[in-house]
């Protein structure tokens, strides 16, 4: 496996600069969601706040995607491109984000519903928080001295234990200079717990929580990018952009 | 054999698994089980985790792809 780059105490702190920002940035764009609004305005919304911030979006480093954010639709799970479809009350909301902050970059998620007149449905509520709770295990497990397969098997017992599915092809992942860096960070374990690798002081992660509420089976979409699931089940991500520190982990996408 | 519809992506190897099947991370993040092409085997092409290989994928299971070349 090649080496997990490391990051100085300096280069730690502009990632949390990075990552503040765009904490703030996501924070907006979840509010901008509302019903008759557009994957493309929250698209558009996203490059003026990520322009403000004094940075440049981390998504178009991608080879052949050219938009600043993901906007994933019920069914959809990942790497949706902004579209005109109207959100609709009860539509499951996925929204990820990457700022290219003084050369590193920064990446999270957060999944929303769509408010509307009336309540959106328990189960839907309940498979929101599952997720949120998944994420925040597995974030604890971010310590020195563990293991990548601490935090997998965090994310898969907790969505297992309500009846949900991660999804098996993607992952969490290294961040620092590049966008996507050693080691992926699956949402379930692979394989024995000690040949995941050591997590050491000065890692940078983002874990994400991608799961559904089906079968884990996704398929691409015929735009190229888009993926969502076989069964048409809604799915959702979170996702934080955490550094390891010596007594834990830090959280580097949140505010204040 | 197939004549359409294949595509080539390029990854890493995450995982060396047995049988020659590996583990490989496209760029967009994906984990995919691939063995390794006949061809390359045939030539005593040696793969490891690490490496940036070029991978064929089939439209009908995404999941599972092909090792067509070990990119320097």
């Amino acid at each position: 496996m090649t080496p997990i780059p490391l990051k100085s105490p300096t280069e730690l702190r502009l990632m949390r600069t990075g990552g503040r920002r765009l904490a703030q940035i996501r924070a907006k764009l979840l509010k901008a969601v509302r019903p008759g609004v557009t994957g493309l305005q929250i698209e558009a919304l996203a490059q003026k706040l990520i322009k403000k911030a004094g940075g440049q979006p981390s998504f178009p480093t991608v080879k052949g995607y050219h938009w600043a954010t993901c906007i994933n639709v019920n069914q959809g799970v990942v790497h949706g491109i902004p579209t005109a479809y109207r959100f609709q009350p009860g539509d499951l909301v996925t929204i990820d984000v990457g700022l290219l902050y003084q050369g590193f970059h920064t990446d999270c998620s957060a999944s929303i519903l769509v408010k509307g007149n009336q309540p959106p449905p328990a189960f839907k509520q309940r498979f929101l928080n599952v997720g949120r709770l998944a994420l925040k295990k597995a974030i604890q497990q971010a310590v020195p001295g563990h293991r990548i397969g601490h935090i997998s098997s965090a994310i898969e017992t907790t969505l297992k234990k309500a009846g949900y599915s991660p999804i098996r092809v993607l992952t969490g992942h290294g961040i620092g200079r590049r966008l996507h860096e050693p080691p992926p960070i699956p949402g379930f374990l692979a394989g024995p717990l000690s040949q995941t690798p050591l997590i050491k002081k000065g890692m940078t992660l983002a874990i994400e929580v991608i799961y559904a509420l089906g079968k884990p089976e996704v398929v691409t979409a015929p735009d190229g990018w888009t993926i969502q699931t076989q069964d048409g089940k809604i799915a959702a991500v979170f996702e934080e952009t955490i550094a390891v520190l010596d007594d834990g982990p830090l959280i580097l996408t949140s505010f204040p | 054999m197939n004549q359409k519809g294949k595509i080539e992506v390029e990854g890493v190897v995450v995982e060396a698994l047995p049988n020659t099947t590996f583990r490989v991370q496209l760029e967009d993040d994906r984990l995919v089980l691939c063995h390794l092409s006949g061809k390359m085997r045939l030539n005593r092409i040696r793969v490891i985790p690490g490496d940036r290989v070029k991978v064929e994928l089939t439209p009908f299971d995404e999941t599972r792809g092909r090792i067509v070349y070990r990119l320097k």
